[in-house]
């Protein structure tokens, strides 16, 4: 782990005001606010270490975090228009542990709006760029998604350790496309507290880092049971040690067949195949069926777009989050707040959603998703 | 015409009703939030994060509210479900913050329970007649906000203090046929549920509040249309709002038209439903399992609790003796009657003041039952005051009945002295009796005393009573009531002043007779006396109208009460 001293903060502010030129990892409107954090959570630091004598696990390491996590007194965007002024009053348990056990906050990081896409390219601050393979303002590639922004904060440096979401990928795709350490934690054992859903029943805090031993450490700082989330774990979470040489004997992994689709780009083919046998032939790859794995996409747009449509109920403009001046009747107003606060992808999805679950529909489409998910879930636990 | 004409054709409709029933639960803070839940305060204080849905916030089960609810389940015999899970039922609606309110609508908390009640409306039943309703199921669920529609301003204002408030919400089946009978359901359930300490009842407040079903057919063919009647905030609401909806139908019908199944609303001062607007359209509610909150599971088997896992058998054994339970126990231990005992048991108030008065001493319980229905009803209802608002002590009411009991003082007295009583409740009871003067005159020659003096200022009634027009006794009782300020025992006052008057009449009839000696010479006389001495009874035309006469023995002095012999 880095260590934890007070100038760690410090750089990467510095990283974070002047190398911004080719990402938009951080939104510039409220840097200052949390540049006041970073340097006062740095004070913090070195005040504990000076007086107390004791260090915190995570003293003074500088973090960011994605901007569908709720910071008190820190805007909190979701990168759309509907929360563009939204300042929550209160602290996400994920971030309220973090800083208790040292790090400071250096920054929010872009999102795809709502958290829903994969290339965090639709944001309302424009696109994180990959900072791999950037040639020049026309020609660069993207950081993956939806949490691009905190995966870029970590592949630069400026930030140790980033927080993000994981629903469908949303932490390990961008995690793999910038060539960093991405992690799902198991659903229940990190607290969702403070965290703006897209779907509550597969949304987890993802983490990411530049080694796994980064990982292990923040793992260690944020999971656990919590009483304001009632779909943690109830029990006592069990700090993680990782030992220096550790076996991969009793490791199991799973190739799926069915992974292995058209359209893959012959660079990634090849990559697949030469680690595939790598772990073959030491014995602890197994190839493994997911006859379902066709039907898994259908599967997630069904449930995704049912729990957003259902989440997404609450923005209407009435006890925060973007009002228009639409005066005509309460429903126009809606209307009007929803149609501008919201961009393409998540009205549509909206729509999808209500159809879902419209009660002519729901056995036909939900309840059928329900019974897929956990069908795919099975064959998972019977292979492992 | 009209109302001859629906009086002919209703007979061949009948009508069928089924309750819905909101009821909020008497916990420290609301259903999924720490926000207390209290009624009244200051507009949007009691609002937590999560009532306001602001993102990112999640619900929390109220431990509290699922005991609550079990306990009303287990009241009403429902069956407990082990497992029950929470869904959204979604619809805009600017009192429902997060777009959904967070309801048990697939697999509830408890199923199949009934209700039995009493039904009597004094002045529509004669008797008191049994019912009863079967439960579908109870749920428990979020309360909304509250709006206020400023028309002038064009301006809807939102209060979130009751945003997420827990309720149960029970349904029905509809096993009801009229508004008398819905009425008495939500009266005993309002007892039920007060007497769980579940809920306050309080349907002034909206803390109970009910949806009644209500459709009419023929008999033998299938059941009608129906229409939903929301919100209706009382008792008596319930049984005008059906009833007028019943006969709307009915019209309707008549006139062969037909009826849209639509949500109406009781318009008590008008005293008719209308139809809502903003609810025409049909809503589909797009259900959807609440995935924040993992399924509730309760222990059936066992009393051991747990700290999420809350078991059933425990909460059986808490339960209180129930409104018709102790009803029964009434009727059997102090032989009360049965409508005397509805109302009773309706307040419980009143039945609390009898069940620790009648414990000391040995008290006539029909008569203090009368006197807690009766005289203390009126005298609270006089001074505005809500029966259960009433500060009197068991001790003071104990000692009013008995001071009745023992005829110091007649019910006109009581009556005052509870009106002073309901004003000062720390006056001694004897202080006021003296202040007020309302101790009650039982000497008999103080009684005959203002007898005769009511009897010689009043000739004019007197001999109008002679003449045989006995109402005007009524009138003299009321003159001596009115001069003594009521301070006279009545049921003596009024042997006396009859025996006195009769006294009266034969002193007339003494001095007739000797006229009719006269006539007697003329041979007449021996009929009279046949008739007088006879039959004890004047014959009609002679004295007047059935003036009561007995033997003629002796004829005492009627203004010297100690004078004479016997009639």
């Amino acid at each position: 782990m880095a260590s934890p001293t007070a100038t760690t903060c410090k750089e990467a502010v510095n990283i974070v005001q002047h190398d911004d030129s080719f990402m938009r990892f951080l939104q510039e409107m409220y840097q200052k606010e949390l540049n006041e954090q970073a340097v006062s959570g740095n004070i913090e630091s070195e005040k504990h270490l000076d007086f107390e004598k004791k260090t915190k696990p995570l003293n003074g390491v500088p973090i960011a975090l994605k901007d569908n996590f709720c910071t008190k007194d820190i805007t909190t965007t979701c990168a759309s228009k509907m929360l563009e002024n939204f300042v929550p009053t209160y602290d996400a348990t994920v971030y309220r542990k973090l800083r208790e056990a040292g790090a400071c906050l250096i920054g929010k990081s872009n999102l795809d709006e709502f958290a829903m896409g994969s290339g965090t390219v639709d944001s309302i601050y424009g696109p994180t760029k990959n900072p791999w393979g950037w040639e020049s303002e026309h020609d660069w590639r993207i950081s993956g998604g939806s949490s691009g922004g905190s995966a870029v904060s970590v592949t630069v440096g400026s930030s140790v350790a980033a927080i993000g979401s994981d629903t469908g990928g949303s932490t390990r795709n961008p995690a793999a496309l910038c060539g960093i350490v991405g992690l799902k934690p198991t659903y229940g054992l990190v607290s969702r507290y403070g965290l703006i859903p897209l779907v509550n029943s597969m949304d987890v805090p993802g983490i990411l880092t530049r080694n796994v031993d980064d990982a292990t450490e923040i793992l260690n700082a944020i999971a656990g049971p919590d009483d304001l989330d009632s779909t943690t774990i109830k029990k006592q979470f069990n700090k993680i040690k990782l030992n220096e040489d550790f076996s991969l004997k009793n490791v199991k992994v799973g190739i799926p067949k069915e992974y292995y689709c058209d359209g893959m780009s012959e660079e990634i083919v090849t990559t697949w195949k030469y680690i595939a046998n790598l772990l073959e032939s030491e014995g602890f790859g197994q190839i493994c069926k997911h006859a379902l794995t066709s039907m898994s996409i259908a599967v997630y747009s069904i449930l995704n777009q049912c729990e957003v449509a259902s989440n997404m109920a609450r923005y209407d403009g009435l006890e925060y989050g973007l009002r228009t001046d639409e005066n005509y009747s309460t429903e126009e107003l809606y209307a009007s707040s929803r149609s501008q606060g919201f961009n393409n992808v998540v009205r549509w999805r909206i729509f999808a959603g209500n159809y879902f679950l419209l009660s002519r529909n729901y056995d036909k489409y939900f309840m059928k998703a329900l019974k897929l998910r956990r069908l795919i879930a099975d064959d998972f636990k019977k292979f492992f | 015409m009209k109302r001859h004409c629906s009086a002919q054709s209703r007979e061949k409709w009948r009508s069928v009703v089924g309750l819905e029933v909101h009821a909020q639960l008497n916990s420290e803070s609301k259903l999924f939030s720490g926000s207390p839940n209290r009624f009244g305060g200051l507009v949007n204080n009691y609002v937590s994060l999560f009532d306001a849905a602001i993102p990112g916030t999640l619900p929390v089960l109220n431990r509290r509210c699922v005991e609550l609810g079990i306990l009303t389940a287990l009241a009403l015999s429902c069956k407990i479900n082990e497992v029950s899970m929470f869904d959204r039922k979604h619809y805009f609606y600017a009192d429902l913050p997060a777009g959904y309110q967070i309801t048990q609508q697939r697999a509830p908390l408890a199923n199949d329970g009934i209700i039995n009640f009493q039904v009597f409306t004094p002045g529509i039943h004669k008797k008191p007649y049994k019912r009863s309703s079967k439960i579908k199921q109870i749920q428990l669920e979020q309360d909304s906000g509250k709006s206020l529609h400023d028309s002038e301003l064009k301006q809807s204002l939102v209060d979130l203090n009751r945003a997420g408030v827990p309720l149960i919400e029970l349904v029905f089946e509809p096993d009801l046929e009229d508004g008398e009978e819905a009425a008495a359901l939500v009266k005993e359930l309002v007892l039920i549920v007060q007497r769980l300490g579940v809920c306050s009842g309080r349907m002034e407040e909206g803390a109970l509040r009910v949806d009644a079903n209500v459709s009419i057919h023929r008999p033998g063919e299938p059941l009608g249309t129906r229409t939903e009647i929301k919100n209706i905030g009382s008792v008596r609401g319930v049984a005008g709002a059906i009833r007028h909806e019943i006969e709307r139908q009915h019209d309707i019908l008549k006139c062969g038209g037909c009826i849209v199944n639509e949500t109406r609303a009781w318009d008590a001062v008008a005293r008719r439903t209308v139809a809502m607007r903003d609810k025409e359209q049909v809503q589909d509610y797009r259900y959807m399992p609440e995935p924040n909150l993992p399924p509730l599971r309760v222990n059936l088997m066992t009393e051991k609790d747990m700290p999420d896992v809350i078991s059933v058998p425990r909460l059986h054994g808490t339960l209180p003796e129930l409104p018709e339970q102790t009803r029964q126990k009434l009727m059997q231990k102090y032989e009360l009657r049965p409508d005397s005992v509805i109302q009773l048991v309706s307040e419980p108030t009143l039945l609390k003041y009898f069940n620790n008065i009648i414990l000391v001493n040995y008290r006539n319980p029909n008569k203090l039952v009368n006197f807690l229905l009766n005289e203390l009803v009126t005298a609270l209802n006089k001074n505005k005051i809500d029966i259960e608002d009433c500060a009197l002590k068991d001790s003071q009411i104990g000692e009013i009945v008995d001071m009745l009991a023992k005829k110091k003082i007649d019910l006109e007295g009581a009556g005052q002295l509870l009106d002073v009583l309901l004003l000062k409740p720390d006056v001694e009871l004897t202080d006021i009796i003296k202040e007020q003067h309302l101790s009650l005159v039982i000497d008999e020659e103080e009684i005959t005393r203002k007898c005769i003096e009511v009897i010689r200022n009043n000739p004019k009634l007197v001999k109008q009573y002679k003449d045989g027009k006995i109402k005007v006794f009524k009138a003299l009782l009321g003159i001596l009531a009115k001069d003594t300020q009521h301070r006279l025992d009545m049921s003596v006052v009024s042997k006396k002043l009859e025996d006195l008057l009769k006294r009266v009449l034969v002193q007339t009839l003494y001095e007739k007779r000797n006229r009719l000696h006269l006539v007697a010479r003329r041979g007449e006389a021996r009929k009279w006396r046949t008739c007088a001495v006879g039959t004890h009874v004047c014959r009609p035309g002679a004295f007047g109208e059935a003036i009561k006469v007995v033997q003629l023995y002796s004829i005492a002095d009627p203004t010297n009460p100690s004078s004479g012999g016997l009639f």
